[in-house]
């Protein structure tokens, strides 16, 4: 099995705190990977190490290895590369409020400068059409991002996360702020998107994570652990820590 | 870490099961030990009692199933609770079906024994496994898997000894056809223990 | 009467009577304004010089003209200057010290007295090049624009959420795009109405023009020279005691007025429609 992603002893800080404690992961490629732990246990800290979001924060400070294709995300990757190929999208859906949106989806692309009308129509369409977006907006495409549904607005973060073609997808607790339905549109979609992406999904639902997972990661106070199959995770997992958190025993 | 109401209510029914599948032990005891008959209107209506229960403990899974989206121990709780929940109740229908044999055949000069000590200890083996089920004792359920072997051996020592034609006819087939009813009972309580393994480690086994 | 109910009605009343008595000298004023300013308008007000002393007819064509392009010099200075320097201190800035002192700097800036503003001008500009000039007078009056277009250049970007950040951040746009392209644009309106507010601002700045760009009965040539304007007419008309002259003041006052005016108002129309950003 090909891993897209690798994650090795990572450890993390704020300043003095340390919120990662060398926790290491395999990402299988094609595969959603969900990553669930109580609140604060550093499931968000962690994502945010793997796009290199972490390190914007001041006094934040990263150890470990975090290998993308075998290439290290840090020390053989600037930056702005590794956020192109490993794309992230919120908890909060946050489209640009001053563009419309056929400009949102392609705003990666648009604000670097291409200009091609084609180019971008096309990719446009094509991605709405990947996200299930296309028929509810085709004819709105000028109207402002913002004028949509909680759902449909994540789903245009997701279509503009897929524009810039990211080779892995973090998501960080994508449905945790929309309505059952809308919820259950993007775990399909989700579950669609990983032919084409790895993805990795944080949620705090251990119902959503056994829907929609190939792969589940247990985090708890920064450390991993267990990690497995999801199948075997939520049947019977090795740890009596996951056992007690899948069941929904922890205090 | 508190017992959830449904799982409660399960072990609660699969006692209940338990008691009439030992009702039926007796009167089975009786069949063999004192020749009586005429208790099949008795055993069918004890077999429909615990089919009822079986049926009730699948109601209660399924419930919880949806109620709940159990995930490791607990749904493996729900899993074994009904495959356990069917052991039993095939186990009663097993203990019915001696009865109805006992029925075609008149035992006056019949020969038991055997049968009857196989018997008993094919009823320990069902015990000894619904408990190991119930308290999550897997080194007594695994062990109780291992003794099914001596089972096996008695079984076919009786089939040879029938063989060998001593008997007469009606009672080499009453002793033969109990005896296999009574080895498979032996079967069930090993695949009830097997529950247990999977219960409490997680893994999956097939015994013969 | 219960006192507290008393005490309650004495504090309303107090209130409502000094609230509304606030706005009664800009009633006031701006009746005044229009009574002795509406007869001077007709369009040889706006289009003709200035009449000699003592004869009746002419207009004020030139102070309008040289009010706008000396307010389009200082915009052209001031609020470019005040636009980088807002987003430095939004987006650049990491140093504590270094936020804190300029910060300071131009908030101090805001506090200087414009005619000491425009004395400095006087000094730098109009006594190195020998003679009066409009382009000091964009010098002082862009110095004052700077402070409050830089102040709102920086709050409008700081207001732009950090989920809208995070966003653009994500898709691994390099900074400058992220400052410029996403979260200036977002907080384009708070940079605009700050423009305007500053480019009412000093429609109404006098002091200043009299060091640098003085006056001139003339139509202006070109800019390094000086340049009548409204602010300057008024105040040398007003006080001329010639009656004519006295009237086209009152116009000038007019017109300045209902510049400013409907800067502010056009202001607070936008603000209301976009409640935010």
């Amino acid at each position: 099995m090909h891993h897209k992603l690798e994650v090795q002893n990572l450890s993390a800080w704020f300043d003095e705190k340390q919120v990662l404690k060398d926790v290491s992961i395999s990402f299988p490629s094609n595969n959603v990977t969900a990553i669930i732990g109580p609140s604060g246990c550093g499931k968000t800290t962690f994502i945010r190490c793997l796009n290199r979001m972490h390190e914007l924060v001041p006094g934040a400070r990263v150890q470990g290895k975090v290998l993308l294709d075998g290439r290290d995300v840090y020390k053989d990757m600037d930056a702005m590369e590794v956020r192109r190929k490993v794309g992230m999208v919120f908890q909060k859906p946050n489209p640009f409020p001053n563009m419309s949106i056929f400009e949102n989806v392609v705003a990666g692309l648009k604000l670097l400068g291409v200009r091609d009308k084609k180019i971008l129509s096309d990719k446009v369409e094509s991605k709405l059409r990947e996200v299930g977006l296309w028929e509810e907006v085709k004819d709105d495409l000028k109207k402002s991002g913002t004028m949509l549904s909680g759902g449909q607005q994540q789903r245009l973060c997701i279509a503009r996360a897929l524009a810039v073609d990211p080779e892995v997808l973090l998501m960080d607790e994508p449905t945790s702020s929309l309505d059952p339905a809308s919820t259950a549109k993007i775990e399909s979609l989700i579950r669609e998107l990983k032919e084409k992406t790895t993805i990795v999904i944080i949620t705090h639902n251990v119902q959503q994570a056994a829907r929609i997972s190939d792969f589940t990661g247990f985090l708890y106070l920064g450390s991993l652990v267990e990690f497995g199959e999801t199948k075997k995770i939520f049947e019977s997992p090795k740890n009596p820590l996951t056992e007690r958190y899948v069941t929904g025993r922890f205090g | 870490m508190k017992e959830q109401e449904y799982v409660e209510k399960i072990n609660a029914l699969l006692l209940e099961m338990n008691e009439v599948l030992v009702t039926l032990g007796d009167y089975v005891e009786d069949v063999l030990n004192e020749k009586r008959g005429g208790l099949l209107p008795l055993t069918t209506e004890l077999c429909r009692a615990a089919q009822m229960k079986e049926e009730k403990v699948l109601e209660i899974c399924i419930e919880a199933l949806i109620r709940f989206q159990p995930f490791a121990g607990d749904l493996r709780t729900i899993a074994t609770s009904m495959k356990v929940a069917y052991h039993l109740s095939r186990i009663c229908r097993y203990l019915r079906n001696i009865t109805e044999i006992a029925e075609e055949f008149s035992l006056t000069d019949c020969e038991t024994g055997s049968v009857l000590s196989l018997f008993r200890e094919a009823e320990d083996m069902v015990q000894v496994a619904l408990n190991s089920y119930l308290q999550r004792d897997l080194k007594t359920a695994k062990d109780l898997i291992k003794a099914d072997e001596s089972i096996d051996q008695r079984y076919r020592e009786i089939l040879r000894n029938l063989a060998t034609g001593i008997y007469s006819g009606t009672c080499i087939l009453f002793n033969g056809l109990s005896a296999r009813i009574i080895e498979r009972m032996a079967d069930h309580a090993c695949y009830l223990a097997n529950e247990t393994i999977y219960l409490v480690t997680g893994e999956r086994r097939i015994i013969d | 009467m219960d006192p507290r109910k008393t005490k309650e009605l004495f504090i309303r009343t107090v209130t409502t009577l000094v609230s509304f008595s606030v706005a009664l000298p800009l009633l006031w004023i701006v009746a005044d304004v229009i009574i002795k300013g509406m007869p001077a308008i007709n369009f040889e007000f706006f289009t003709s010089l200035p009449a000699p002393f003592g004869e009746t007819g002419g207009g004020v064509g030139n102070a309008v003209l040289g009010t706008l392009v000396i307010n389009a010099m200082s915009s052209l200075i001031g609020i470019p200057l005040g636009i980088l320097t807002g987003i430095y201190q939004s987006e650049y800035s990491s140093n504590k010290k270094v936020y804190s002192l300029i910060r300071t700097s131009i908030d101090s800036l805001a506090g200087v007295p414009s005619i000491i503003l425009g004395l400095f001008a006087f000094t730098v500009i109009v006594m190195r090049v020998g003679h009066y000039t409009a382009l000091a007078a964009a010098f002082a009056l862009a110095l004052i624009m700077i402070p409050p277009v830089s102040k709102a250049t920086e709050e409008g970007m700081r207001s732009v959420p950090i989920e809208i950040r995070e966003a653009a951040i994500a898709l691994g746009l390099p900074k400058w795009v992220i400052t410029l392209k996403v979260v200036f644009a977002v907080a384009k309106g708070s940079v605009i109405t700050g423009s305007l507010l500053s480019f009412a601002r000093i429609s109404g700045e006098t002091a200043p023009l009299l060091f640098t760009s003085l006056f001139s009965y003339y139509w202006p040539t070109g800019i390094n020279e000086p340049m009548a304007s409204l602010q300057v007419l008024i105040y040398n008309y007003a006080m001329s005691g010639f009656g004519e002259w006295v009237t086209k003041a009152w116009g000038a006052s007019l017109l300045l007025l209902l510049i400013v005016l409907l800067i502010n108002t056009v202001v607070r129309a936008v603000s209301k429609n976009n409640g935010g950003y």
